[in-house]
């Protein structure tokens, strides 16, 4: 096969950093569009070509066939393109004008597709056309042509997987040399130092101890040290100091706070379904996932089981211990999108491609991945392993703990019986209404059968008594009336035969009138063949009918005199308190009776299936009350918790692709199975159930090249700020490349040989000289790199959102150390001391102060978080109930009042600065402080409503060192 | 951030030479310079670091010159009748209570026959378009205002639609208008958010996704305000300090700003200390801007008089007074939840909803004219789909017994656009001779959408942003400019 290089620019953005790196990638096409070719056409076809058909092609086609709009997919700008079709098929047979579905419809036959549809192309246009198809559709090479593959499943796989950076398996390189050893903390240190060698540059010196305690424990913990912890590591000489407090760091339980939080924004994770109309929007068991995540980080569970865990616990060995079922919240905490499933399966598509293996795979629902290798079907491979899943209802989702009281549980369980019942009661009572209510109005569903079955001509209507009957109530009369005809063939004879009158309207009344003279004159009969119900009959009789609708009211009528008597009888058997009889005692009567409660008849429906004709009204009040019990769920303190699990469907399905995305329209069978680029050439099908273990392995895998260099890049993005990809969550061909490839590679293999222990990564990294150097100004390194890619330095972070209301809490004194459990509300005063990573996250009406704060988007996979300084950040410093609140809590905390009256006010101001910044003031800041107090002191005229000392913390508290970590 | 993408850059705020730009600028921002250089903040300008160090909200150019700077979209939410409106159909009268000749298209509901508008339309205005007594208020605009008439979208049902006229498509969580156009703009004035929502009582149906950034950052977001409150402090989020006067505030944050000067002298080159000790001074600024524009009271008694009274009339004059600041993109909701939805009582409804909106919609309209602003600000109207022709049936248990109201309508329906270089004085499109369905010079939201970028200056093929691997856009993959709208 011949290959086309195609040259991609990948766009870096990055500052202003314009470099265009250019991806060399190769895709397959076919032979005769290679530009060498173009030596075997003849030069009289190019000519033509050229001359004849590009400029008609460009006329007439493009503009929905063409780059911008391929409509029914078909695009005609290149020939591989024109030879992949259409949605419908081949759309050109090379050599056979005939059978080439393009001349069919340019033809514009009455009877067929014309195109183009503004108007029928002139007959020199036609006929070149046609001519060309004949002459085997001669297309010489061009520039002009589109670029990119024709992407019906035809990527060259195997190129890619050698060629891509990310697609090649994961090896191991070589330790780079380095001139300067004596910087080298950590293997990673070669890597970072050979490039920077390599521009004549170096490292920054390394950050001072003060900085550097801080700078761990903020990166592990999300809070800062304590000024006790500071001068113990300071005055630490121990070579192995640093490593000690990486260790206690990393046993802290806070660990899992911090970096469970880094994972719940790749699982989108949030409390509630998105909009939700009026079912009861939070999810009650959410939280078992975040707390899951968070016990995982904290117990150092390996990557890999952490991945097969979230996809597909249910079917490991969990050893007795059902807590890890909760991870399947993974898949199952997102949107909604008020049920539909094809939504709900895409979110999860894009969740594990995107979240655990950096690959854009939902651009594939609608299309063949038009960059990377991620064809239609491959989507639908993993379509079908999630519709082969399905989910319990929420009482039936698997316990996982006690609820903290028993006798909470108690009062929960009680309360939750108590509104079961009455959803039940209430099913149960309209039901027998309905059923009460179907005996009598018998009239009206005959009618409305009559008209669904248009027996009757003309303008006469329906009269109903009531609503009019549901559509699925007519549609089993209507059945009912056909398959039974023989099995009551007395009482349905005259309808059948008055039914099966073709006449025009106005002879209806007489035609019918013989038929029932007819059946009159059998009346008698007692032959079970021939003999008709004797009330029927006189009724209709005495009823001549003008139309089917009257028969419909005659039988009605019959109907509902039987049943009010049958109703009277057994009244007043129930009066006399005598034996309530089995039947009525007049056989006709008897007879009618058997159809109203025969348990195969429609008027006897079970109360499942009179729920299902709940009209808005009934519906509405069902799911009010199944929202009061959802709403327990949600609020009970006793409730115990549950995992918010996924199960393998019975049967699994094996799906079509949806074409363009839409369920309506089915192309091709697919088997579940995984992305081809990923499982190679040897792919099999999964076999076991939905193949969700199977797909949880091919991920977990050391032989996936994704899984591992995804992950290292994240982590090491957290602890630098910036991933070594800066596109985290995509390492397809638009990607950006790795800054250093080698150390990417070395990262991910010693992360799986290590077990794919993330306490152990934390180490390696922290470890380096790399990661323990300062920000210092570099004039030449800032030329060469001022992106600072080559990571000559380290720049200070700022505190994330949940850093910087947690490391609030921990200065005031107030951070709770309460974990697990239900979430709090975030924008309440007084404050929920507990850390933010325990807070409800809203996804539909995300409380602002996460959105100021560039919170993950809870839509979907979020690797990084935007990054933004807006001026309602600095509102909230300032103004904030909680900082107002914090700071008065942080004073009193210290008593700095009496401190300072005690022992001056320098003793206090220190006191202060130790507690927020972990360090003493200097001269001039306590200069600062103390005009800021005296000032407040005597200016302040108006009676202050905080004291000159709140003012203080609030400052201290807000300023850049507080919220910037070295 | 998520991913990159070319248009938003990751490092915050203004370069100090750009604040200054900006200064020289407002009447607002002059008082800082001199209060930036008499806090000697100005005094190591060598100190600001070089490139591309932007707010997100600092204005952006567009793909090229836009006629329109600034748009107000009134929400009438429920779905406002276009027969009863802005779409006269005298055929119904024919039919009154019979069914059409035509067949009745499919909606939400089962829907009977032909139900003739009550209101009676006049012709207004050199152009003489109708308009309703509902809007007669507007008749005076008529010639500013392009009433399109041929409006369609693809369901029939609420939440759908509004995720389409908001965001552009029917279920994915896409960002709205609003934060496109904020992300494509930035916006004029730093002290105030550069899209502000406004809905009294609460939210409309599917609440903040309709002015969501979805995967924009959270800057683009629009600034909900719920107008039922005239108090400062319930509008606008931590706007006032409630225990500091602003003296005793401005002393406080001289010393962080002190604080923060000292800390920085180190880390000469970090643009992101830099950015958040400015992000402090905008924020002091946004609250004396924030408080002064929602103060209507200053208004004189004509203005108060022009727009009447009530909820509406306070939107609508705060709508001016935000655009008149430089606010980007304003969209005024009629209220909570979907007050124009008249599945039945049509009558009443309708006229009780345009009774609250017509004058101030119309004054609106007027006040920006007589100050410039029309010009560049497009003023546009309309619900998220239409309704009927014909009557609702009663459902069992939903409007029981009631035959005097209208179903939800997506085959046509009339949305107006006025001012931003919008040729007005003009019916754009027709539906059917019964108002069912659009019929000529089709208008899908798409193309509206497409229509309102390209006044705003913008390719909307071209404002992208690069997220999870795609380039997306307001327009995902449809859109058509409707050239006929633009002057």
């Amino acid at each position: 096969m011949k290959r086309l290089q195609i040259l991609m620019k990948s766009h870096l953005v990055s500052g202003k950093c314009l470099l265009s790196v250019l991806v060399l990638f190769v895709i397959s096409m076919p032979e005769f569009v290679n530009a060498e070719n173009n030596k075997k056409i003849p030069a009289a076809q190019i000519e033509f070509f050229e001359k004849k058909i590009r400029p008609v092609l460009v006329k007439r086609c493009y503009a929905c066939h063409g780059p911008k709009k391929q409509e029914a997919s078909l695009r005609l700008d290149s020939h591989a393109w024109m030879m992949k079709g259409s949605d419908t098929g081949v759309a050109v047979v090379p050599g056979d004008p005939l059978k080439s579905r393009m001349i069919q419809v340019i033809q514009f036959h009455d009877d067929d597709s014309q195109m183009p549809p503004e108007g029928k192309m002139p007959p020199v246009e036609i006929a070149a056309l046609t001519r060309w198809v004949k002459m085997g559709t001669p297309w010489p090479f061009s520039e002009k042509d589109a670029k990119g593959a024709p992407a019906n499943g035809a990527y060259d796989f195997e190129t890619l997987s050698q060629n891509h950076w990310s697609f090649r398996p994961v090896v191991q390189p070589e330790l780079p040399k380095v001139k300067n050893q004596q910087r080298v903390g950590s293997p990673v240190d070669h890597f970072v130092l050979s490039r920077l060698e390599e521009k004549g540059l170096s490292l920054s010196p390394p950050v001072d101890r003060r900085k550097l305690i801080r700078r761990a424990s903020v990166d592990l913990t999300g809070l800062p040290p304590t000024y006790a912890e500071v001068e113990a590591f300071v005055n630490d000489a121990a070579p192995d100091a640093y490593e000690k407090l990486i260790d206690r760091l990393l046993a802290s339980p806070h660990y899992g706070e911090r970096w469970g939080r880094h994972w719940l924004d790749v699982a989108r994770y949030a409390d509630t379904k998105g909009y939700v109309f009026t079912s009861e929007r939070r999810y009650p068991y959410s939280y078992t996932y975040r707390d899951y995540v968070i016990r995982a980080f904290n117990e150092d569970l390996p990557y890999d089981r952490f991945i097969q865990e979230q996809l597909a616990a249910d079917q490991l060995d969990r050893q007795g211990d059902d807590r890890s079922l909760a991870a399947l919240g993974f898949l199952t905490v997102g949107r909604r999108y008020r049920g539909n499933i094809h939504d709900i399966t895409d979110d999860r598509i894009d969740l594990v491609s995107r979240g655990l293996l950096g690959l854009t795979a939902s651009c594939a629902r609608c299309h063949d991945h038009k960059f990377d290798p991620v064809p239609i079907k491959d989507y639908y491979a993993l379509y079908g392993v999630f519709v082969s899943s399905y989910e319990p209802e929420e009482k039936d989702l698997p316990l996982i703990g006690k609820s903290k009281s028993e006798a909470e549980f108690k009062v929960y369980q009680a309360e939750r019986a108590k509104r079961q019942k009455k959803v039940d009661d209430y099913i149960r009572d309209e039901a027998q209404k309905f059923r009460v209510d179907a005996r009598l109005t018998i009239a009206d569903v005959l009618q409305a059968v009559a008209e669904k079955e248009k027996l009757v001509q003309g303008d006469a209507k329906p009269e109903y008594e009531k609503d009019a009957p549901h559509r699925h109530y007519v549609d089993q009369w209507q059945d009912f009336l056909i398959r039974k005809a023989e099995a009551y063939r007395p009482v349905l004879s005259p309808w059948v035969a008055l039914k099966s009158i073709k006449a025009p309207p106005g002879e209806f009344p007489a035609r019918a009138s013989e038929v029932i003279q007819k059946f009159s004159l059998q009346e008698a009969e007692t032959q079970p063949e021939k003999r008709v119900n004797r009330l029927v009959i006189h009724a209709l009789k005495n009823n001549p009918p003008q139309s089917m609708y009257d028969v419909c009211r005659v039988y009605g009528k019959v109907f509902k005199e039987v049943e009010q008597e049958w109703v009277k009888t057994v009244a007043e058997a129930q009066k006399n308190k005598t034996a309530v009889p089995e039947k009525l005692a007049e056989f006709d009567a008897e007879e009618l009776r058997q159809i109203l409660y025969h348990q195969d008849t429609p008027t006897t429906p079970d109360d499942g299936l009179v729920q299902k004709m709940f009209n808005r009204a009934q519906r509405n009040k069902v799911r009010q009350f199944e929202k009061e019990i959802e709403t327990l769920d949600v609020t009970s303190p006793g409730a115990p918790p549950r995992a918010m699990v996924m199960y393998d469907k019975e049967k699994p399905v094996t799906p079509h692709v949806h074409l363009r995305g839409n369920p309506g329209r089915r192309g091709e069978k697919t088997p579940r199975q995984f992305f081809q680029i990923l499982a190679g050439p040897e792919r099999k099908p999964f076999e076991k159930g939905s193949g969700r273990l199977e797909l949880s392995q091919a991920i977990a895998s050391r032989d996936n090249p994704l899984t591992a260099r995804v992950f290292v890049n994240r982590v090491w993005m957290h602890h630098f700020g910036h991933g070594l990809v800066r596109t985290p969550s995509d390492f397809g061909v638009r990607s950006d490349p790795p800054s250093h490839p080698e150390l990417l590679d070395y990262l991910a293999s010693r992360f799986m040989e290590h077990g794919w222990s993330v306490k152990s990564l934390h180490k390696l990294i922290m470890l380096s000289a790399t990661y323990q150097q300062s920000s210092q100004k570099n004039e030449k390194a800032y030329l060469v790199d001022s992106d600072n890619r080559l990571l000559w330095k380290r720049s200070p972070q700022r505190l994330g959102f949940e850093a910087m209301r947690d490391s609030l809490l921990f200065v005031s004194g107030q951070l709770s150390e309460e974990q697990e459990g239900r979430g709090f509300l975030i924008d309440q005063v007084p404050t929920v001391p507990r850390r933010t990573v325990y807070s409800f996250v809203d996804r539909n009406n995300l409380p602002n102060v996460f959105r100021t704060f560039d919170f993950a988007n809870v839509e979907s996979s979020t690797a990084q978080r935007p990054y933004t300084t807006v001026p309602q950040q600095a509102l909230f410093a300032m103004n904030s109930p909680t900082l107002i609140e914090q700071s008065g809590l942080l004073v009193k905390s210290l008593d700095l009042e009496k401190l300072a009256s005690e022992k001056g006010v320098e003793t206090a101001i220190t006191a202060l600065y130790q507690r927020v910044l972990a360090r003493k003031p200097t001269t001039e800041e306590l200069d600062l402080g103390k005009n800021f107090l005296t000032h407040h002191r005597d200016q302040i005229k108006t009676p202050a409503q905080m004291s000159g000392w709140e003012k203080y913390a609030q400052v201290l508290c807000t300023s850049n060192e507080f919220m910037f970590v070295d | 951030m998520a991913d990159t993408n070319r248009h938003f850059n990751c490092d915050p705020i203004f370069t100090r030479r750009q604040m200054l730009q900006r200064c020289g600028t407002g009447l607002g921002s002059m008082g800082l310079a001199s209060l930036m250089a008499s806090e000697g903040l100005l005094e190591d300008a060598s100190a600001a670091p070089a490139g591309s160090t932007e707010s997100p909200m600092a204005p952006k150019k567009s793909h090229f010159p836009g006629k329109a700077k600034h748009v107000i979209h009134i929400f009438l939410n429920g779905g406002a009748s276009q027969v009863d409106t802005f779409d006269p159909k005298p055929a119904l009268a024919k039919y009154a209570g019979k069914m059409l000749p035509t067949q009745n298209l499919r909606t939400e509901r089962k829907t009977g026959a032909s139900l003739p508008s009550p209101f009676k339309f006049k012709k207004y205005g050199e152009s003489g378009l109708e308009v309703s007594e509902l809007f007669s208020e507007l008749g005076e605009c008529v010639d500013d205002i392009a009433f399109v008439r041929s409006m369609y979208t693809n369901v029939p049902n609420h939440e759908p639609s509004l995720m389409m006229m908001n965001c552009g498509d029917l279920i994915q969580p896409r960002p709205s208008m609003g934060a496109w156009t904020t992300y494509g703009l930035g916006t004029e004035n730093q002290n105030l958010p550069g899209f502000v929502v406004m809905c009294p009582g609460g939210y409309p149906i599917t609440e903040s996704a309709n002015w969501r950034s979805a995967f924009l950052p959270g800057a683009y977001q629009g600034t909900h305000i719920d107008t039922k409150h005239t108090d400062i402090e319930k509008l606008i989020s931590n706007i006032k300090n409630k225990k500091l006067a602003l003296p005793e505030q401005r002393l406080q944050l001289d010393l962080l700003q002190a604080l923060n000067r000292r800390h920085q002298s180190v880390r000469s080159e970090e643009s992101a200390l830099e950015s958040r000790i400015q992000s402090f001074e905008l924020a002091y600024r946004m609250q004396m801007q924030a408080s002064d524009v929602f103060d209507i009271n200053q208004e004189p008694q004509h203005i108060h008089e022009m727009y009447g009274k009530g909820v509406h009339a306070r939107q609508c004059m705060i709508a001016r007074r935000l655009v008149e600041r430089g606010v980007r993109y304003v969209q005024l909701w009629h209220g909570a939840g979907q007050p124009w939805d008249n599945h039945d009582d049509i009558e009443k409804g309708h006229r009780h909803l345009a009774g609250q909106c017509a004058q101030p919609i119309a004054a609106l309209l007027k006040d920006l004219k007589q100050r410039g602003l029309l010009q560049d600000t497009i003023v546009m109207c309309g619900g998220e789909f239409g309704r009927t022709p014909v009557v609702e049936l009663p459902t069992p248990g939903s409007n029981a017994g009631k035959m005097n109201g209208r179903d939800h309508n997506n085959h046509g329906f009339t949305v107006w656009l006025a001012g931003g270089g919008v040729k007005g004085g003009q019916a754009y499109g027709a539906t059917d001779e019964f108002g069912f369905a659009a019929v000529e010079n089709k208008v899908h939201v798409h193309d509206l959408q497409a229509t309102v970028l390209k006044l705003l200056g913008f390719d909307h093929e071209r404002l992208t942003y690069r997220y999870a691997g795609r380039d997306f856009r307001l327009t995902d993959v449809h859109g058509r400019v409707v050239e006929d709208l633009i002057a």
